[in-house]
């Protein structure tokens, strides 16, 4: 995964018209935009619609992203696309079973937590992690809050999970 | 379990992907660069004013607005099943080629009569953005990407 460093050189590299620089970013935060739009309740048609406006978005104002922006962007640019979606488009869950007897389970208890807290444990089950900017920026909030719901959200998840497998 | 366990079995049981074909389109995203024209940013979302929502029907029109300093676009959007049309006006006024980018990789051309009106239909849903050249300001300016 880049490093600090690293992503400041992919978007110089991107501003200058570097494919190759673009593509790296695109496979850094694909996993970040996709769970935003998806934690929204998004199908998966409506949330490809969702998360290519906001790389189109990025395209256009890559100018004025900073490297140590590009996360959290990438996450509000998601969160407000989605939001509208919700109000055009007609979503129809879709949420496949998973392959995993545990994870499904997992995502079976998901399912059961209100609106917000399936947002917030979506977006904490991306990979490489959201940073706290990046998961306050996916929800809306500030920071100091997204942490504190965050723990929240992860605690009533494991209230919900069976004791066995709750170790 | 403590939350960074949780958290970490979440991240390993996840099973829902950014689909290869979104990959592609977000790398190919980057030739829709537009380098030598004005941005326009979103002035009005009619989805987004508060004062029509309560009044606003479903399968009303969504009424878009950009505009720079020289140049403003007014759109109405309107949804027929799977297509979107597009009614706008280009203000300053005058005949001016429009050219729509719309469903990700079509295009669509148009041309403004005098008093700077277009109308076009038939546009795939998904991401939209209109560019034009308008010769009385002198200037070719393209609207921010939204979703229609």
């Amino acid at each position: 995964m880049p490093a600090d460093g690293e992503l400041a050189a992919l978007v110089v590299a991107a501003r200058r018209g570097d494919q190759s620089a673009w593509d790296a970013l695109v496979h850094r935060f694909a996993p970040l935009v996709w769970g935003v739009a998806r934690g929204h309740g998004l199908n998966a048609t409506a949330a490809a619609d969702v998360a290519q406006t906001t790389w189109l978005r990025l395209v256009e104002n890559l100018a004025s992203v900073g490297h140590d922006d590009l996360g959290p962007w990438l996450a509000s640019c998601t969160r407000a696309e989605s939001a509208q979606a919700l109000r055009w488009i007609d979503p129809r869950r879709d949420r496949r079973p998973a392959r995993d007897p545990d994870a499904e389970t997992l995502w079976v208890a998901v399912e059961g937590l209100p609106a917000r807290s399936r947002l917030a444990l979506r977006v904490l089950a991306v990979s490489p992690a959201p940073t706290d900017d990046e998961f306050a920026a996916a929800l809306g909030c500030t920071v100091e809050a997204g942490r504190l719901f965050a723990a929240d959200c992860l605690r009533r998840l494991s209230e919900k999970l069976p004791s066995a497998t709750n170790q | 379990m403590t939350h960074d366990d949780l958290a970490a079995r979440l991240r390993g049981s996840d099973d829902d992907p950014p689909p290869a074909g979104l990959l592609a389109a977000a790398r190919a995203a980057y030739s829709w660069r537009t380098l030598d024209t004005d941005l326009c940013a979103p002035s009005y979302d009619s989805l987004l004013d508060e004062a029509l929502s309560a009044v606003r029907g479903e399968q009303d029109a969504r009424l878009l607005t950009f505009a720079t300093e020289e140049v403003s676009v007014d759109l109405e959007v309107s949804a027929d099943g799977r297509t979107r049309a597009l009614v706008g006006q280009v203000t300053p006024a005058g005949p001016a080629e429009v050219t729509i980018r719309h469903g990700g990789a079509a295009e669509t051309t148009a041309t403004t009569d005098e008093l700077g009106r277009f109308a076009v239909g038939g546009l795939l849903p998904g991401a939209f953005s209109m560019r034009c050249f308008v010769p009385s300001a002198g200037r070719a300016v393209h609207t921010d990407w939204v979703l229609i």
